[in-house]
Order: structure tokens, then C-alpha cells, then sequence
């Protein structure tokens, strides 16, 4: 066995070297991306996946075929050795060649990481041991398909097929299954309940497809895998080929022809009237009942439905969303044509004018959901929600006209102009935040109404939100410009700037400064300070930005106590973050934001 | 008489074809035992199974004086093995070969070996993919004989050679075999080189033994009857194929043949011929 470990070391040694150098330089690139990421072992998860995976594959193919494909076995088989043995040491050969560079990698990585993360002994062993029975897994798997020689090809794209029909299938995601599971993304962190039963199933997998691989290479002591080794012919290879691009096709389509499982809210109280809406909870939700509540939107929507001439709404489910503040209200696409909008339905403090100005928002974002690309096509939308939202509600167009006023203050502050702020909707959303963004956006349907006037205003409205388009790169070309809408309906869109001009307003006394403190090794903490008068109900938000990425919403918050003090978490060197600051204005009830900082730490 | 190696009633099936049928032979100790039979005849299944590689349905074996089911690879390490084109691994050279191949044997000869490379002229640095046909026989040879074997299997070894490579190969084969005294088993189809190499020959068809003995010996058993104007039916000959006949030598002194007839010996090709082509005689 010695002998034949030399010789297989002898006979590869060039291409475990390609492979190590090619892993070296994706642990390089992955420990670098790590260290934006929530821990800097998430590097090695990155790594096993990355070239863990096509290296277990990768290995055993080549020490197969090398020895089967030119037939060098019938040498082997000349010798004093049997050929279970021959398996075996390709079996070990491939394993410690896979094994030579992660060790020493899994061992690096920790040994790079003991200033940034707690290394207890129960993760890094749990963190080995899990990566251990993954690529077991992966390994005896490709072994196994590779012994199959000629068939291995048609196998991968079984093997390749079998994993999208499930991950269609399944109600939880294929990541979630052993043995994907095993190599989540929790294995690099601390504290999370460690996957035991998955682990089990993972490593008997393992152990079963190591049995099929014996059992294969042994089986008629041997000669089936000769006779497997045969090469095919021209014509089979052109049909597997186009069998294997027919099934790849095939697969790309199962998604679409398999429809998914209709949303169902269990003890959700249903409006009885066309669309349907359902409430997803028993109490009331910002002080109306739910089945109220559900006839009144409905009753909404279809006014809605007949003055916009849209098509058919969907059906449309509210759903509790205890994780959430009260103003912040999300909503997305639960089965084929089901709209679902998550709030914190219990919450007390819940705005109702705003949870049905989402409702509105997501009916003609299912309708058109182009509009959502584009930047010119937001202010309109939210805007027309609101002056919808305040034409039914009393007393609610003062309120919106104070919290426009205030907005206008605070862009005024900030150096923006409403032409400006109505063509970087993005920005001016993220300086004013979601409340004071709609407000200002209802100013400006407001000064359309009066000049246009209600029919004028109708046909524009029918127009610019009205539209049926697809979600692909097409309707980008169908949906035409707002400026060009604005200027067909006599209502260009400097004009409207102009219009919805204020006297201006002395500068708010607040701001918002970041201060990046360096910590031990490479990570940093976030100082804040508010300067000017204290806010009340001081909120702050951030998240690190990523390359390419377009949302600019926090995605954690922290209630400060004080106007200055440092963030509750740490930023690794060389990231970008968004830090936020909000507070709330009893007189506008709702929160505004304070200001909003990018930093790049050093 | 001492064997090295007898098989009694071996049988071996590949699916629905009987490869083997009921295959006796025995190699005496010391000796050259040319096998001979066509294509397909069972003489590589013979071998596969004297190397391990397949087991037999039915049958005994015994090897070197041991009954065995199948040959164990503790058997295996006294058994060389030339086979009829050499698979080496195309990046090793002569050398690196040796020191491969000598770690599966107790008994190699690494001095040996390196004797053997300068005297078949074997280069020692070129790589097995930059030799010849010839040299890679030459090379399995020497491989072969390095470890000592008390038994050489080989298998064809010379076909695709050219007539003086294939001579100089047997020359060499006969003095290493007589140096060593290794008992040595050669397969082949071509009749003159089993004739020039072996002393005694096993003549196969269709999966089974149909002579087995030495040259001489088969020479006296196998003649023709020229000039028989019907088939000759005396007791104690068989009829081979056409006017050729099998029957003991005493047997032959003693027959009575027809008016006009006469005894003719036969060379050994001759001899095969009949042999291998009694099927087309027995299916007619």
C-alpha cells in the first residue's frame, strides 16, 4: 500500500499542487471578504464550500480515471494486490490529499481569528467535526459516481436534476436538509444549537456511499469497473450529451411550471366582499377590529381598483410581524398572485393610515412591478398613496402638511431643492425617512391636484400607476419617464418644483456625526453624537454596506438612551457603514430622521 | 512428476459464453510449457485466472502443491506475469519501474534488475511512453523475471513484434528460464515460437484441453492417412479433422491400413491447424 500511496503521490503531485495554490488564493480572497461578513470564520465556511467541494470532486475523478481511462489498472492487476486494495489507498490517497491543505487552512483561519472571535473549544471542534462529515460526504459521493467511469457524466446531471426537483419540491429550503445543513452558514457561529441530528444523517450518508463505492469497485472481484471503463461510443456520447443539455434545459423550466403552495392564513378573519383581504389577528389592530378593518380595506382597494383601472387585485393577507417596529411595514409576494404586507399588527402605536397606504403601494407594485426599478416612479407612488389615504381620512391632510413643511426644513437644510428631491427620490427618502419621504411626496400630488385638476389628476394618476408590465428588463422600456408624463399632462416637472416651494425655513438644530474608534486588531466601534438640542425617543440604525448593494435601510436599530455613545456592535477595518439617527415628533406623530452617515473605516 | 501448476475440470461462464468447458492441464516444475489455441480459444481466461483476477465456476487448482478456490495475492507474489501488451504508466521510466514493482515482492532482485535492463538493453531514463513495442516486452520481462518468480505466466507476449525482436525475445526468455530454473507457462498462437521455446505444449479449444504432452510426443500420436478413400474407423483412432488422425504410437506400428494407404508425419503447425479447426468440422 506504501508503495502504491508513493506512486500516487508521484503521479498527481502537480495537480494537488495547482489545486493547493488555486485554494490558497481563494482562502486569501475569502478571508478578506470574511471580514465584512457577522464573523471572520465565516471565511472558512466560504472555503469549504468553495474549494472544499470541487476539490472532493475534483480528486477522486482524476485518481479514477487516470488509472482506468489509460488503462494502467491492468498493470496494477499483474501485481501481488488485490483490487479492493487499489481502491482503497486511490480512497486514502485522494482524502489525504484533501486533507494536506485544509488542516493546515482550518488551523491558519483560527489562528488568524483569536482577537476577532471567542474561540471556545465546543465551536472549534463542533466547526471541525462538521466540516469533517461534509466533505466525507462530498468525498465518498464523487468517489463513488466516479467508479462509475463512462455513466459518471449522466450521473452528475441526475444527481444535478434530483437537487432542483427537491429544492422545488420541499416546503423549507434544500439548504436547510442534511447534508447542506451541516455546512450552513450558523456552523461559524457561537451559541446556535448544533445540528446533531443532521450531523448523524450526514456522516451515515457518508458512510453508506463509502459501502457503495467498495461494494462497486469489488463487485465480480472487480471487473465491472473494467468494463465500465470501456469508452463510449461517438453516438452514445452525442445522445448523453443531449440528453444532459435537454434535461439542464428541462430544469431551468420546473420552477415555473411547478406552481408553489397557495399562502393560507390559518383563524384569519376574511373581508367578504372582492378583493379579498385577510387579517391575521384576532385583536384589534390600531384600534379597529380586524373584521372592520378587513371590510374597509377591501372596500379601498376596489374604490381603488375603479379609479386607477387596474386589473384584478390580488388577494391580500396581513400578517403579524412582532419583530418589527410599528412603522415599519414590509410586503411581498406569498404564492401565485397572493400579496402578503407584514406589520406589527398588535403594536399600539401602530399608524393605520400608513399600514393601508402599503396596502395601496403593494396592489399596484403586484400590478406593474417594474415601477419598483425605477427611482422616477417611487415618490409618485407613495405620494399618490398618501393624497388617497388623506382625500378619505379627516384631518389627515393637515397632519401630512405639517410633516411636509418639516421635510422641506430638512432638505432645505441639507441643501436640496424639490426638483432635486423629486428626482432622487432614494436620497431624499434616506435623508428624510419613510414617514416625512411620503409626506413631502404627497406635497407634491397635492399642487398637482390643484392645478390639474381631478380629472386632469385622474388620467395622469391612470397613466403613471395604471400600467400592466412585467417584472423583466423589458418593461423598463415600456414604462415611460415621470417627467415626460408630467410634461404631456401640462405639468412639467420644474414647474411642480417650483410650485411646491416654501418660504424657507431656518435649519432643524440637530445633526447627526460618526466617529470610527479603532479596537484591538482590525475591528472598529461606531461613537454617535447628536448635536444640538436632544431628541426625544432617539432611535439609531445601521448596517454595513456591501459592493453593489442598493438598499439603504438599516438592517439593526438601537434605542439610545443618550444623545452620544457608541453603537452596540463592532465593524470589521475596510467596510462601509450607514448609521442612522431618528427621533419622534409627537406633533408630526411619526419619526424623522435626524441625519444619515456613510463611513468608510480605515 | 512434479507440477507447478495443475487445473482439473475448470469451468468458467461470461454470461450465456462458456469460456472455459471442463479445462484439465498440468505445467510440470522446471519446464517451458508452450499453450496453444486460437483467439478466443480461453487461453487469456486461463491466465486471468492463474493471476487471481477472475475465480472459476467449477474446478480444482492447486498451485505450487496447494488446492486454492482462487489465487491469493500470497500466491501471486511467486508468480510473474509478461502480459501481451505491457499497460506501464506512460510517466515512469525502466527504473522507476523497478522500484514500483519491487515493493509489492519479498523476493525482488533489485541488483537483479538492473542486470537484466543492461542486458536486454533496456534504457534506463526514457520514460515507457518513448519506448518501443519491443522494449516494453523486453521491460515487462525483466520486471518479471526481477522478482524471482517460481512461476512465469505469459501471455502472448511477443505479438506485434517484428521476427527479430520476437527472436531475440525468446533467446532471452529461454536463458534467463534456464538460469533460474523458473517453471514457465506460454501462451501463444503462433506454432513456431511455442516450438522453438517450449518442450512440452497443451493445445486448447473452445475452453477445453485437447492435447496436452511434448512436441515429440504429440508428433508420434498425430499423423495423416494420405490416399484413404473413406474415413478410417480402426479401434484406438480418432479422427481429427479431414486425414488426420490421433492415436497412441504403439497403436499407429500396429494398424493395418487400406490398400493404397500411407502414414505421413506432421510438423507441428499442421498439427494445430487440425486441431483448431475441428469445430468447422464438427458444425458441417
Amino acid at each position: 500500500m506504501i508503495a502504491l500511496l508513493r506512486k500516487e503521490a508521484r503521479e498527481h503531485w502537480r495537480f494537488m499542487l495547482l489545486l493547493y495554490l488555486i485554494g490558497a488564493l481563494m482562502f486569501l480572497l475569502m478571508w478578506i471578504q470574511a471580514r465584512s461578513a457577522i464573523s471572520p470564520l465565516a471565511a472558512w465556511r466560504s472555503l469549504l464550500q468553495g474549494f472544499g467541494v470541487p476539490a472532493a470532486i475534483l480528486l477522486p475523478n482524476r485518481l479514477v480515471m487516470r488509472e482506468y481511462g489509460l488503462g494502467t489498472q491492468l498493470f496494477l492487476e499483474s501485481l501481488p494486490i488485490g483490487r479492493g486494495t487499489v481502491l482503497l489507498t486511490k480512497w486514502l490517497a485522494g482524502w489525504i490529499g484533501l486533507m494536506l491543505f485544509l488542516v493546515p487552512a482550518f488551523g491558519l483561519m483560527l489562528y488568524a481569528a483569536r482577537h476577532q472571535v471567542y474561540l471556545s473549544g465546543g465551536l472549534v471542534g463542533l466547526m471541525a467535526l462538521r466540516s469533517l462529515v461534509f466533505l466525507a460526504f462530498v468525498y465518498a459521493g464523487a468517489f463513488a459516481i466516479a467508479l462509475t467511469l463512462r455513466f459518471r457524466f449522466a450521473l452528475w446531471g441526475l444527481l444535478f436534476l434530483a437537487v432542483v426537483l427537491l429544492s422545488v419540491h420541499l416546503q423549507q429550503p434544500i439548504t436547510q436538509w442534511p447534508p447542506f445543513l451541516v455546512a450552513g452558514e450558523a456552523m461559524a457561529l457561537e451559541g446556535v444549537q448544533p445540528p446533531w441530528r443532521e450531523i448523524a444523517i450526514t456522516a451515515a450518508m457518508a458512510g453508506g456511499l463509502l459501502a457503495a463505492a467498495l461494494l462497486l469497485a469489488l463487485s465480480a472481484r472487480g471487473a465491472l469497473v473494467v468494463v465500465l471503463a470501456r469508452r463510449l461510443s461517438a453516438g452514445a456520447r452525442t445522445l448523453l450529451a443531449f440528453v444532459f443539455g435537454a434535461v439542464f434545459a428541462l430544469s431551468t423550466l420546473l420552477e415555473k411550471r411547478v406552481p408553489p403552495q397557495p399562502f393560507r392564513l390559518e383563524q384569519a378573519v376574511s373581508s367578504q366582499a372582492e378583493p379579498t383581504v385577510q387579517v391575521g389577528w384576532t385583536d384589534k389592530v390600531g384600534g379597529v377590529a380586524p373584521d372592520r378593518l378587513a371590510e374597509r380595506m377591501s372596500s379601498d382597494l376596489a374604490a381603488l381598483h375603479a379609479w386607477l383601472g387596474l386589473g384584478r387585485l390580488a388577494p391580500l393577507s396581513l400578517v403579524p410581524d412582532a419583530w418589527r417596529e410599528a412603522d415599519d411595514i414590509g410586503f411581498g409576494r406569498a404564492g401565485r398572485g397572493q400579496l402578503v404586507v407584514r406589520a406589527a399588527l398588535g403594536a399600539p402605536d401602530l399608524a393605520l393610515p400608513q399600514l393601508q397606504e402599503m396596502v395601496r403601494i403593494a396592489q399596484i407594485l403586484d400590478q406593474s412591478p417594474a415601477y419598483d426599478w425605477r427611482e422616477d416612479r417611487t415618490w409618485l407612488l407613495r405620494g399618490f398613496s398618501a393624497w388617497w389615504q388623506a382625500e378619505r381620512t379627516a384631518g389627515y391632510a393637515a397632519l401630512l402638511q405639517r410633516r411636509a413643511a418639516f421635510a422641506a426644513r430638512l432638505l432645505h437644510a441639507h441643501g436640496i431643492g424639490p426638483e432635486t428631491a423629486l428626482r432622487q427620490a432614494e436620497t431624499t427618502d434616506q435623508l428624510l425617512g419613510d414617514c416625512l419621504g411620503a409626506a413631502y411626496a404627497w406635497r407634491a400630488m397635492q399642487v398637482l391636484h390643484e392645478r390639474l385638476g381631478a380629472q386632469g389628476f385622474q388620467a395622469l394618476m391612470r397613466a403613471a400607476l395604471g400600467q400592466r408590465t412585467t417584472d423583466d428588463a423589458r418593461s423598463l422600456l415600456r414604462v415611460r419617464a415621470s417627467a415626460d408624463l408630467l410634461a404631456q399632462a401640462g405639468m412639467p416637472l420644474p414647474q411642480l418644483a417650483q410650485a411646491m416651494q416654501l418660504a424657507p425655513l431656518p435649519a432643524p438644530p440637530t445633526t447627526l456625526q460618526v466617529q470610527p474608534a479603532r479596537l484591538a486588531g482590525a475591528m472598529f466601534e461606531l461613537r454617535y453624537r447628536i448635536l444640538g438640542a436632544p431628541p426625544a425617543g432617539l432611535v439609531l440604525g445601521y448596517k454595513t454596506l456591501h459592493p453593489g448593494e442598493s438598499s439603504a435601510r438599516p438592517d439593526a436599530t438601537y434605542r439610545a438612551g443618550a444623545a452620544s455613545g457608541v453603537l452596540p456592535a463592532t465593524f470589521t477595518g475596510g467596510s462601509r457603514v450607514l448609521v442612522t439617527a431618528e427621533a419622534y415628533d409627537a406633533g408630526l406623530a411619526c419619526r424623522y430622521r435626524i441625519g444619515a452617515v456613510r463611513a468608510a473605516l480605515p | 512428476m512434479n507440477c507447478s501448476l495443475r487445473l482439473e475440470h475448470i469451468t468458467h461462464r461470461f454470461g450465456k459464453v462458456l469460456a472455459l468447458d471442463g479445462l484439465d492441464l498440468a505445467v510440470p516444475e522446471g519446464e517451458i510449457y508452450g499453450f496453444l489455441g486460437r483467439n478466443g480459444a480461453g487461453k487469456t481466461t486461463t491466465l486471468r485466472l492463474l493471476m487471481g483476477l477472475i475465480a472459476p465456476d467449477a474446478g480444482r487448482i492447486e498451485l505450487f502443491g496447494e488446492e486454492v478456490r482462487s489465487v491469493p495475492v500470497r500466491l501471486k507474489q511467486r508468480i510473474g506475469f509478461v502480459p501481451q501488451e505491457p499497460h506501464f504508466y506512460p510517466w515512469m521510466t525502466a527504473r522507476q519501474l523497478g522500484r514500483f514493482v519491487g515493493g509489492f515482492y519479498p523476493h525482488w532482485d533489485d541488483a537483479g534488475f538492473e542486470r537484466l535492463l543492461r542486458r536486454l538493453d533496456i534504457p534506463t531514463d526514457r520514460k515507457a511512453s518513448a519506448m518501443s513495442g519491443g522494449t516494453r516486452t523486453k521491460l515487462a520481462l525483466a520486471l518479471a523475471f526481477a522478482t524471482r518468480p517460481e512461476l512465469l505466466l505469459l501471455d502472448e507476449p511477443t505479438t506485434g513484434l517484428d521476427p527479430v525482436a520476437r527472436r531475440e525475445f525468446n533467446d532471452q526468455l529461454i536463458e534467463l528460464q534456464r538460469e533460474q530454473g523458473t517453471t514457465v507457462m506460454f501462451s501463444s498462437h503462433l506454432v513456431g515460437e511455442v516450438e522453438q521455446v517450449a518442450g512440452r505444449v497443451g493445445i486448447i479449444q473452445a475452453g477445453a484441453t485437447r492435447f496436452e504432452g511434448t512436441i515429440a510426443g504429440l508428433r508420434a500420436q498425430v499423423r495423416r492417412i494420405a490416399g484413404l478413400d473413406q474415413p478410417f474407423g480402426h479401434p484406438g483412432f480418432e479422427q481429427v479433422r479431414g486425414d488426420v488422425y490421433r492415436a497412441d504410437a504403439g497403436a499407429w506400428d500396429a494398424a493395418g491400413l487400406p490398400p493404397g494407404a500411407r502414414v505421413e508425419a506432421l510438423g507441428l503447425e499442421e498439427i494445430f491447424l487440425a486441431f483448431a479447426r475441428t469445430d468447422e468440422v464438427q458444425s458441417a
